[in-house]
């Protein structure tokens, strides 16, 4: 299938050239990394740019480290690069499971996490465990650099707060200080390309507090501050369950689409709520490996 | 019980060695050369409607358009 | 049009392309390289798949102009010689029928057993799950690709 619309191509090498060339053509400019997304919506019409930056000859942006006690992801890293990095699987699990999660392998060696994030569909596997790790993007443009909260990125579906001009270089996590385990819960109809029905990352920190973020059950994906101001302080018991998964209901507004029913992501939201929360807990306190994939 | 030469036992796939070589043909893998033609079905935007007339006019006039194919000029055309 | 020059099948190559060009396209209209195959034509179905710097990437959904001063690999270039071993178990384990899948399962197998030459069945259907196969039903494929990976 070919493309029909026509664009011209840039493959700048370094940040000042891709800067220049975005200020210059602002929002007729489209960004190519993994192209996963770009490519799709190239060929079905979605996407009409007059130019392509493609900013893989960039190399600064490959970074992917940890330092200071974060992770930092680089607009390069693919998700594949992030299940190879043992800094992510040892001390970002969270981020490698969730990686694990999006569509197939060969999608995973191209698709890049900032590009995700980028394209911001509410049902972005990564969106979760960047909330719950409290994630900064880091973008920049002609006029300077700024750091962007991952609670003010979204702003609806496929909406974020970047602006025509400026380009994401990076995206830092940092590791909570406390002891901590999570679990990526992602319901989905079959493995591979399939989007999440419903994906929820749940962080038990020692002391009994726990961080919940979902995606595909809200315009944009976020935290669930409520079920969290719920659970601050206490043990899972049932009823303290029912509670939570009662609140998840409120603060959640699901739609039906070719993917699920509002109804039916509702039921199991809460179901995967409440068994996210019993595994983050039974890994905090298991010490030693954690499996990494999908749970039953 | 007799002893069968095909039937009961597994039989490799004649094109077997061209399918896991990237050698079979497939109908869009044929080579038809540059004079090939590429044909688009238009279809009526009413359902169960009766078509009166096609003015294809318009579709002949663009460029690179070899020939329009109606019913009733094809059906004229056989007898 | 520019002209870019990539490595493919091992042998340096030349085309003429516009930046709105699929390698997909380029590779099967221009260089006459059909194992790659189009089907849903946005990622999802993996039978374009081709190895890029030895990685599986669909064809499909990258730019021929992104392709220029790197290394691609398509099924005619796997076993051209000799059938590999995973070839060879693919035919005897009767992996497939229409074969249309082949090019994309056995470019993405070739990838998971140079990375893990021991696979389990659960590490198989995992590289596979972006493949899909209309004909066999997988469990010809997963036999196949276990076998090559030396589990009976």
């Amino acid at each position: 299938m070919a493309i029909v619309h026509q664009f011209s191509y840039a493959r700048p090498s370094n940040l000042d050239e891709a800067l220049a060339l975005m200020d210059r053509h602002a929002a007729a400019a489209a960004i190519l990394a993994g192209g996963t997304d770009l490519v799709v919506n190239l060929k079905e019409g979605r996407a009409r740019p007059s130019i392509v930056v493609d900013i893989k000859g960039i190399t600064e942006l490959q970074r992917l480290h940890v330092a200071d006690g974060k992770l930092e992801i680089g607009a390069l890293a693919t998700f594949s690069d992030l299940l190879r990095a043992e800094s992510v699987r040892t001390d970002f699990p969270l981020i490698a499971e969730s990686a694990g999660t999006v569509a197939s392998v060969g999608i995973r060696n191209r698709a890049t996490l900032v590009g995700n994030l980028c394209s911001a569909v509410p049902s972005l596997d990564c969106g979760p465990a960047l909330l719950v790790h409290d994630a900064q993007v880091h973008v920049v443009s002609i006029h300077g650099s700024r750091a962007i909260s991952i609670h003010e990125w979204f702003t609806g579906p496929k909406i974020t707060a970047l602006q025509p001009g400026e380009l994401v270089v990076s995206v830092s996590i940092p590791r909570p200080i406390k002891p901590h385990a999570s679990c990526y819960m992602k319901l989905g109809r079959y493995r591979g390309e399939d989007l999440a029905q419903a994906g929820i990352a749940v962080m038990a920190v020692d002391g009994f507090t726990y961080r919940i973020a979902h995606s595909a059950l809200a315009p944009a994906a976020r935290r669930a501050r409520f079920v969290e101001s719920i659970l601050d302080g206490a043990v899972l018991d049932q009823g303290v369950l029912r509670l939570a998964t009662a609140a998840l209901a409120r603060e959640i507004a699901p739609i039906t689409d070719m993917r699920a029913t509002a109804a039916y992501r509702r039921h199991l939201a809460g179901v995967m709520l409440e068994r996210g929360l019993r595994e983050a807990v039974r890994r905090l306190h298991a010490r030693g490996p954690v499996a990494l994939g999908r749970l039953p | 019980m007799s002893e069968y030469r095909f039937i009961g036992s597994s039989t490799p796939r004649l094109e077997g060695r061209e399918k896991v070589a990237g050698a079979a043909q497939f109908v869009d893998d044929l080579e038809f050369g540059p004079n090939l033609h590429y044909a688009c079905v238009v279809e009526s935007p009413h359902a169960h409607a009766l078509i009166r007339g096609i003015d294809a006019s318009e579709a002949e006039g663009m460029p690179g358009v070899v020939r329009v194919f109606t019913g009733r000029r094809e059906s004229a055309r056989r007898v | 049009m520019t002209n870019i020059t990539f490595v493919l099948n091992g042998e340096a190559r030349t085309v003429a392309v516009d930046p709105h060009d699929v390698l997909l396209d380029v590779l099967r209209d221009r260089l006459g390289i059909k194992s790659p195959k189009a089907g849903c034509n946005r990622g999802d179905c993996g039978t374009c798949t081709v190895l890029l710097d030895g990685r599986s990437a669909r064809s499909c959904l990258i730019l021929a102009v992104e392709v220029a001063g790197h290394e691609i690999t398509t099924l005619e270039g796997v076993g051209a010689e000799c059938l590999t071993p995973l070839q060879e178990s693919c035919i005897a384990l009767d992996a497939f029928q229409c074969g249309y899948c082949a090019p994309g399962v056995i470019l993405t197998a070739t990838e998971l057993l140079r990375d893990n030459p021991h696979p389990s069945e659960e590490e198989v259907k995992e590289a596979l799950a972006g493949n899909l196969c209309r004909c066999t039903g997988y469990r010809s494929i997963i036999d196949a690709v276990m076998a090559a990976g030396g589990s009976p």
